[in-house]
């Protein structure tokens, strides 16, 4: 443990032993009354009329629902013997499972995914569910996987797809929105629901503005948890994605893009502003960014005035053997960060930066992370605050 | 009309009834601790802790009994944390019934109740609290019941890994909102 966590442990247990008054007496404790302890089926030798009805109660009850049961596995084998003989049936529909709880439907009015123009559901792919055998667990992270034109122009319409699965481990249903940034026009299909163990494929169209730039932030929101993740719309590499749908790595053209899009890219090493340690032993199994902006926290910041600060990238010691880092502040009125560099599996990356707020805007930092698997993109505020 | 015992329940083994009370004067408050820590309401908290030690009473007392005593506390936290998620789930509910989601005002102490806790310990606990559900639990669990990974992910249901990373995400966003102050 670090003596950070150390303090912020203190903290917490301070703040509740504050919240609970101290330490306190332990209550009695209250038995619970144990009238399951008789079984009122089983009855004295003179039951009565009533008696008698509860007595043959329960086999009265078994006997209809083996009744039941047989006229369920009649239709059940009846259907199957349907699907044999109609080819449309062989390979069947996404199950869906169990309705959203009802303060998703009826109080935010959300449809479901399988009720929206535009939207395909499909099971997970088995790349993806490999992936999730592999880790453990994987996160609702959004993905851009087919443009129609791999380089969009400004002022012309071009549509893509927004790939977005629901771990089997995550929640049961999430509502799933977003937002177009710095486009002409966008649109995707949404709000909908979005079910856990299942991959849904929404159809977007968009026309970039005259900047050739614009973002997409991809939003869920789940009975416990929500999230969000920015996208490039204005994406020149996004083939890559398409590739790693479908196979079970980059293929070799894949690859080929990668190193031309990457060519002349220097190491992190001889960038200045970027120093390289070793890989962080507080966070095993994590690419992304880590304990960014420490000298921003609780900052109030003054239009005009520059801030210098630091932002560290951990990259995974089992991550791929080789990608690219960007990053570059937003929503500020000026700022930058080192030119691109290449990174590499099993270390930290401490990446110095510097920023001018815009009056009444907190900024974020964007990154985008390019390797032969695809395009990475998201960002973070800037003063720990969305 | 007269009812009789069924044979396959036993009575209450006061060999175990003693286990049971050493059990619960030992592990109340640091259970109540808990569940403090991952509902922030002490009603609620109180409510938690005491379902979680009837449901281990009646364990306890069932046909079969508790055969695992040294296990007793692995089972009263796992009770406490899905005791505590479903009563987050239900306040939740009751809140955008109430087109609430938003209001924090009824967690909020009143204006006149002065708070115990140094500014730095309450802005601790919002910044735990703000964290996204499973990043929470496993921070709350470390932090207020010293668990290793291991018996977190046993409290939580969670794999070892996802312990981690969630660990790793909670700390980097709480290094993230307290900035120099670590």
């Amino acid at each position: 443990m670090t003596d950070f966590d150390t303090t912020i442990k203190e903290l917490v247990k301070g703040a509740v032993d504050a919240e609970l008054g101290g330490r306190r007496p332990t209550p009695k404790f209250n038995r619970p009354v144990a009238d399951d302890r008789f079984d009122f089926l089983v009855l004295d030798d003179e039951p009565g009329p009533v008696g008698a009805l509860r007595l043959w109660s329960a086999p009265m009850l078994a006997a209809v629902l083996a009744v039941l049961l047989g006229a369920a596995l009649m239709v059940a084998i009846t259907l199957k013997l349907d699907h044999r003989v109609d080819p449309a049936h062989l390979k069947p529909a996404p199950a869906r499972p169990t309705r959203p709880p009802a303060y998703f439907r009826e109080a935010l009015g959300v449809p479901e995914a399988e009720d929206v123009p535009g939207v395909s559901i499909e099971p997970i792919s088995d790349v993806d569910a490999r992936t999730y055998q592999d880790l453990g667990f994987y996160y609702n992270d959004p993905q851009i996987v087919d443009y129609s034109t791999p380089r969009p122009k400004p002022g012309e319409p071009y549509s893509f797809t927004l790939k977005y699965t629901v771990a089997p481990n995550e929640e049961p249903v999430y509502v799933l929105s977003w937002k177009f940034e710095g486009v002409k026009t966008g649109d995707c299909p949404g709000p909908l629901l979005v079910r856990q163990g299942h991959t849904y494929l929404l159809h977007c169209t968009a026309t970039l503005g005259p900047d050739g730039g614009g973002t997409l932030t991809v939003m869920w929101h789940g009975d416990n948890e929500e999230g969000g993740l920015l996208l490039g719309v204005a994406c020149s590499e996004c083939r890559p994605w398409s590739q790693s749908a479908g196979s079970a790595g980059p293929s070799a053209a894949a690859i080929a893009r990668y190193a031309k899009a990457v060519a002349g890219a220097p190491e992190a090493t001889g960038v200045p502003g970027v120093t390289v340690g070793p890989e962080s032993s507080e966070n095993p199994g994590y690419t992304g960014l880590g304990g960014p902006f420490d000298e921003l926290a609780g900052t109030t910041p003054i239009p005009g005035v520059n801030y210098p600060f630091t932002v560290e990238y951990l990259v995974d010691s089992g991550d791929e053997p080789e990608a690219l880092l960007s990053m570059r502040p937003e929503d500020v009125a000026a700022g930058s960060c080192p030119r691109p560099f290449r990174i590499r599996p099993g270390h930290t990356y401490r990446i110095r930066c510097q920023v001018t707020f815009q009056a009444g805007k907190a900024g974020r930092l964007a990154f985008s992370r390019l390797s032969p698997s695809g395009r990475q993109t998201g960002s973070a505020p800037l003063l720990g605050t969305g | 009309m007269a009812v009789r015992p069924t044979a396959d329940r036993r009575a209450p083994d006061p060999a175990d009834d003693g286990r049971f009370d050493a059990l619960y004067r030992s592990q109340w408050w640091p259970m109540l601790r808990l569940a403090q820590g991952l509902v922030d309401d002490v009603g609620s908290a109180e409510d938690i802790v005491q379902d979680a030690f009837a449901g281990l009473y009646r364990k306890s007392a069932s046909s079969g009994g508790l055969t695992e005593w040294g296990a007793a506390a692995g089972y009263l936290r796992a009770s406490v944390v899905n005791g505590a998620r479903s009563a987050l789930r239900r306040r939740r509910t009751v809140r955008a019934w109430l087109g609430q989601l938003r209001n924090d005002t009824e967690q909020a102490p009143a204006a006149d109740e002065p708070s115990l806790a140094s500014a730095d310990q309450q802005l601790a606990r919002r910044a735990l609290a703000a964290l996204p559900r499973r990043q929470r639990e496993v921070l709350t669990l470390r932090f207020l019941a010293d668990l290793t990974d291991a018996e977190i992910a046993d409290a939580t249901g969670m794999s070892a890994a996802h312990v981690r990373s969630a660990a790793s995400r909670g700390l980097a966003t709480l290094r993230a909102t307290f900035g120099g102050q670590s």
